[in-house]
C-alpha cells in the first residue's frame, strides 16, 4: 500500500479557467480520503490528474516518494472506478476482470485464481460468464469494483461510483464499499458531491470549491469545526443556519444584535472576538444546536413556526427570520404545529463565528474530546 | 349523434388505414418492379423480352413451328410461339440449316440440334407428301381469297391516303376561314369514311375465310416441336460477347476493396479525432470534409486524369480507388465520427488505467465496439465505388471496371436489353452478397452502437 502526496497541483483549461489550483494533500497509507464539493469544484479533475488521464499544468504528484506527475496511467499502479461503471461491453464479466491482469502478462492459472477470489469478494461470482448488458446497474458497479481490486493497486480512485445507482442501493453499496476497504486495506480516494456519503465513509474529507481545497479533516472535524462559511453550509443536513449580526459592547459585555434577538456572549465565546474590529459578523448555528424551550425566560428569541417536516426519528422545524429560512432539529416529541409560537435558545458551546467579509472562522476549533463530553 | 360520431371515426380509421397501406404498397412496388424487371429480363430471350410485362415470367421452353417457305427456293420457315400475341411469329426463312439454328438461338435462347431440325424437315416432307391432294385443293381454294384481300388492302390504303390529304386541306381551309370549302371537304370526308368502313368489313370477311382455310391447311403443312430454353443463356452470352468482363469484375473487386481500405483507415481516424478531441475550427473542418462530395465526380475525374497519369496510376485499380476515396472519406468520417461518439470515452480511459497505451486502448476497446458500425460504413464505401461508372469511364482506358463493361454493352448491343440486364444482375450480385454478409450491422451505421 502506499502514500500519496500532491504538491501545489494545478490544472488550467485554456488560458484562464482553472480546474484545480494549488492542491496540497498528503494521503497516508490505508486511508480512505473523500473529495467532496459541489459540481465543478475540481474534485474529479484532481482525481483524473492523479490517475494520469488529465495533464498536469503545475505541481507534482508523488506516490511512495516517486514522482509520477508525467507518467502514463498504466505505469502508475493506480486503479479507478468510474461514475458510469466503464465496464467493457464486449467482454464477459470474467474477461473484464481478467483483462488488466492479462495486460500485466500474468500466468493463466494465477489470473483465474484472482478473478474468482475477487468476484467472490464483491458477490458477482455467479455472473462471471455474463455480459455487462445482462447485469443491473449495481452488478455492473460491482464488476468495475472487482476489476479495480484485482490489479492490487497502490491507490484506488473512485469517481462518484455510487451516483448512478438508485437511493436504496447506494446506501447498501456504501456499506459494502467500506467493508471491502477494511478487507483490502487499500489507500482510497473517493470523489462525491453527496456529503452524507462523504461523512459516512471517509477517514478524512477534503472539501473543495472552485478548484481549491477549503478544508481537510475527519468527518467530525469538518462538521463541528468548519473552517469557513462554505464548509459549514455544505456539510450537514439540514445545513448550518447563518445569521448576520452586529457586534456591540454593552455594559462591558459583548453582545450580538440581530433584528429578532439580542445575544449576550459568555467569556468563552467573547474571548476570540476581542481583536475583531469589524462591526458585523456571521453567526453560524447548526440546526441541532438550537433548543426549543418550554417558557420564554431563557429563550434567545420567539418565533412562529413556518413549516414542520416530521422525519420519524426527529422533526425539522422551519421558521422565517429576516427573509431567511432557519431550520431547527427537534426531538420527535412533542409534536409542533404550523404557526405555533416557539421559544428558542442556542447551545452556546457550539456557536460558530465567521468574519463577515472573508467568511473565515473567528472562534478557535473546539477540541473534539470536549465536544464529546457535552 | 354519439353513435354517428363513433361511426365516422371508425370510417376515418378505415380510410386512413387503407390509404396508408396503399402508399406502402406503392412504395414497395416502386422499389420491387424495377428489380423484378431487371431480373426477369436477364432470364428472358430477346424475343420474350419485348413482351414484358404481358409475359411476366421467363419461360423455360420454346414452341417452334416449321413450315415450307412462301416460295420453295427460300427453303424453310421457322416460327416461334409468342405468348403475348397468341400467334407464331416468324423467325427466319432459309435453306441453310446452320443459319436457322443460329438465328433461333439468338432470338429465343434455345439451341435446336441440327439433327432434330433435319428430322423435323423430313417429317414435314412426309406430311406434305401424304396430304398432297388436300393441300392442293385448299391452296387453290385460298388463292382467289388471297388475291381479293390484296386488292382490298390496296384500296383501303389508297383511301386512307386520300383521307389524310383531305384532313390537311380541311385544316388549311379552317385557318383561312373559307366556310364553303370546309363544308365541301367535310362532305367528301364523310363519304370516304363510309367507303372505308365498307371495305374494311369486306376485308374482314375475306380474312375470316382465309383463317378458316388455314385451320385445315396448317396442320398438314407444318411440324410443331418444343425445345427447352437455356435460362442463363444471356449471362453466358454476356461474358462471351464482352471478352474483358471477367478481368473487369476482378478489377472492380480490387477497386472496391482498396477504396474500403483507404477510406476506412483515413476516414476512420479522422472520425475518431472528430469524436474525441476538441480543436479550433473543428466544425468547419467537419463540414468541409463533406464539401468534397458536393462536386460532381466527373468534374473531379478530369483533372485527376492528369494527376494520376503523372503519378503513374492512370488506368490502374489503385488510381481509381484513390479518386473514389476522395468522396468516400468524407462520408466515412461522418459515419465513424457518430459511431465513435456513441462509445463512451471512459471505456478507453479505463483501458488506459488498466494497462493499455492510448493505441492499445483504441485497439482493445474502441475498435471492437465500433467494428459493426465500421463494417456498415465499409459497405457504404463498397457500394459507392462498386457501381460508379462516370469516373471509371474517364479514368480507365484498357483496363475498365465492370460497370464500364456493362455500360459499353448497353451502348454497343443496340437494343439487346436482356444482355444488359444480365450484366446488371451480375454487377448487383457481389454488392448484394456483401450487404447480406454484414446486414446485422447496417442498422448501427448511424451511431446506434449499443453500449
Amino acid at each position: 500500500m502506499a502514500e500519496l502526496e500532491l504538491v501545489n497541483l494545478s490544472k488550467r483549461y485554456g488560458k484562464k479557467v482553472w480546474g484545480a489550483r494549488g492542491i496540497n494533500l498528503k494521503v497516508t497509507d490505508r486511508e480512505f480520503i473523500v473529495f467532496l464539493g459541489p459540481s465543478g469544484c475540481g474534485k474529479t479533475t484532481t482525481l483524473r490528474m492523479i490517475a494520469g488521464l488529465e495533464e498536469v499544468t503545475e505541481g507534482r504528484i508523488f506516490l511512495d516518494g516517486k514522482d509520477i506527475t508525467y507518467l502514463p496511467p498504466r505505469f502508475r499502479d493506480v486503479s479507478m472506478v468510474f461514475q458510469n461503471y466503464a465496464v467493457w461491453p464486449h467482454m464477459t464479466v470474467y474477461d473484464n476482470i481478467a483483462f488488466p491482469l492479462r495486460m500485466k502478462k500474468m500466468p493463466k492459472n494465477e489470473i483465474d485464481r484472482i478473478v474468482k477470489e475477487v468476484s467472490k469478494l464483491v458477490n458477482i461470482y455467479e455472473y462471471l460468464g455474463r455480459y455487462p448488458r445482462q447485469l443491473s446497474g449495481g452488478q455492473r458497479q460491482r464488476v468495475a469494483l472487482a476489476r479495480a481490486i484485482a490489479v492490487k493497486p497502490k491507490i484506488f480512485l473512485m469517481d462518484e461510483p455510487l451516483s448512478n445507482l438508485d437511493a436504496k442501493l447506494r446506501v447498501r453499496m456504501r456499506t459494502e464499499l467500506k467493508a471491502i476497504h477494511h478487507k483490502t486495506e487499500a489507500t482510497t480516494i473517493f470523489v462525491t458531491h453527496d456529503q452524507s456519503e462523504a461523512m459516512s465513509m471517509a477517514d478524512r474529507i477534503v472539501i473543495m470549491r472552485e478548484g481549491r481545497i477549503e478544508q481537510i479533516g475527519t468527518p467530525e472535524e469538518v462538521y463541528y469545526n468548519s473552517d469557513n462559511v462554505f464548509v459549514a453550509g455544505f456539510i450537514g443536513t439540514p445545513p448550518t443556519n447563518f445569521m448576520e449580526v452586529e457586534v456591540k459592547t454593552e455594559n462591558g459585555r459583548m453582545v450580538l444584535l440581530h433584528p429578532h434577538f439580542k445575544l449576550e456572549l459568555d467569556d468563552e465565546n467573547a474571548e476570540p472576538l476581542k481583536h475583531y474590529n469589524k462591526d458585523k459578523l456571521i453567526l453560524g448555528v447548526r440546526p441541532e444546536s438550537m433548543v426549543i424551550l418550554k417558557n420564554k425566560d431563557k429563550a434567545v428569541f420567539s418565533e412562529r413556526i413556518l413549516v414542520v417536516e416530521p422525519q420519524g426519528s426527529h422533526q425539522i422545524i422551519a421558521i422565517e427570520m429576516e427573509g431567511k429560512i432557519v431550520k431547527i432539529v427537534a426531538p420527535a416529541f412533542p409534536r409542533y404545529k404550523e404557526n405555533e409560537l416557539i421559544h428558542v435558545s442556542f447551545d452556546m458551546k457550539r456557536l460558530m463565528f465567521f468574519d463577515a467579509e472573508t467568511e473565515k472562522r473567528l472562534n478557535p476549533f473546539k477540541d473534539l474530546m470536549e465536544i464529546q463530553k457535552v | 349523434m354519439n353513435r354517428n360520431l363513433i361511426l365516422s371515426r371508425k370510417w376515418r380509421k378505415y380510410v386512413s388505414g387503407t390509404l396508408f397501406y396503399i402508399v406502402v404498397l406503392g412504395i414497395a412496388l416502386i422499389i420491387l418492379i424495377p428489380i423484378y424487371f431487371l431480373f426477369t429480363i436477364s432470364l428472358m430471350s430477346d424475343q420474350e423480352a419485348y413482351d414484358w410485362p404481358i409475359r411476366f415470367f421467363p419461360s423455360f421452353v420454346n414452341e417452334f413451328v416449321l413450315q415450307e417457305a412462301s416460295t420453295p427456293d427460300k427453303g424453310y420457315l421457322l416460327s416461334v410461339y409468342s405468348h403475348s400475341k397468341g400467334i407464331y411469329v416468324p423467325l427466319c426463312e432459309s435453306k441453310d440449316l446452320d443459319t436457322i439454328v443460329k438465328k433461333a438461338k439468338l432470338k429465343t435462347n434455345s439451341s435446336i440440334p441440327k439433327e432434330l431440325l433435319k428430322r423435323k424437315i423430313d417429317e414435314l416432307k412426309d406430311i406434305m407428301e401424304k396430304n398432297k391432294e388436300d393441300i392442293e385443293r385448299l391452296r387453290s381454294k385460298m388463292t382467289p381469297y388471297l388475291e381479293k384481300l390484296e386488292r382490298l388492302n390496296g384500296r383501303i390504303s389508297r383511301i386512307l391516303s386520300e383521307v389524310n390529304k383531305y384532313n390537311k386541306k380541311l385544316k388549311l381551309a379552317e385557318r383561312a376561314g373559307m366556310k364553303d370549302a370546309v363544308q365541301a371537304i367535310l362532305q367528301k370526308l364523310k363519304s370516304l369514311n363510309e367507303e372505308l368502313g365498307e371495305l374494311k368489313e369486306e376485308a374482314k370477311k375475306v380474312s375470316e375465310k382465309i383463317t378458316l382455310l388455314n385451320q385445315d391447311l396448317i396442320p398438314i403443312t407444318s411440324v410443331k416441336f418444343t425445345i427447352s430454353k437455356n435460362i442463363f443463356e444471356n449471362y453466358i452470352t454476356f461474358f462471351k460477347v464482352t471478352n474483358d468482363s471477367i478481368p473487369a469484375l476482378i478489377r472492380s473487386i480490387q477497386v472496391a476493396l482498396l477504396t474500403i481500405a483507404i477510406s476506412l483507415s483515413i476516414g476512420g481516424l479522422a472520425g475518431y479525432a472528430f469524436a474525441r478531441y476538441y480543436f479550433r475550427g473543428k466544425n468547419l473542418l467537419k463540414l468541409s470534409v463533406l464539401f468534397v462530395r458536393m462536386f460532381p465526380g466527373v468534374s473531379i475525374a478530369m483533372p485527376m486524369v492528369i494527376i494520376l497519369a503523372k503519378m503513374g496510376f492512370y488506368d490502374k485499380p489503385l488510381g481509381l480507388s484513390l479518386v473514389y476515396s476522395v468522396g468516400q472519406i468524407g462520408m466515412t468520417t461522418w459515419i465513424t465520427a457518430s459511431i465513435f461518439m456513441g462509445i463512451p470515452v471512459e471505456l478507453e480511459e479505463a483501458a488506459q488505467i488498466f494497462g493499455c497505451s492510448k493505441w492499445g486502448a483504441f485497439f482493445h476497446v474502441t475498435l471492437p465496439l465500433a467494428l459493426p458500425g465500421l463494417a456498415a460504413s465499409a459497405m457504404y464505401a463498397f457500394i459507392g465505388s462498386w457501381s460508379e461508372t462516370a469516373q471509371a469511364i474517364i479514368l480507365t482506358q484498357f483496363n475498365p471496371t465492370f460497370p464500364v463493361v456493362v455500360y459499353q454493352t448497353l451502348v454497343g448491343a443496340k437494343g439487346l436489353v436482356n444482355l444488359v440486364a444480365a450484366g446488371g444482375v451480375t454487377m448487383a450480385l457481389p454488392a448484394i452478397i456483401f450487404t447480406l454478409i454484414i446486414r446485422r450491422y447496417i442498422l448501427q451505421m448511424w451511431g446506434g452502437v449499443t453500449v
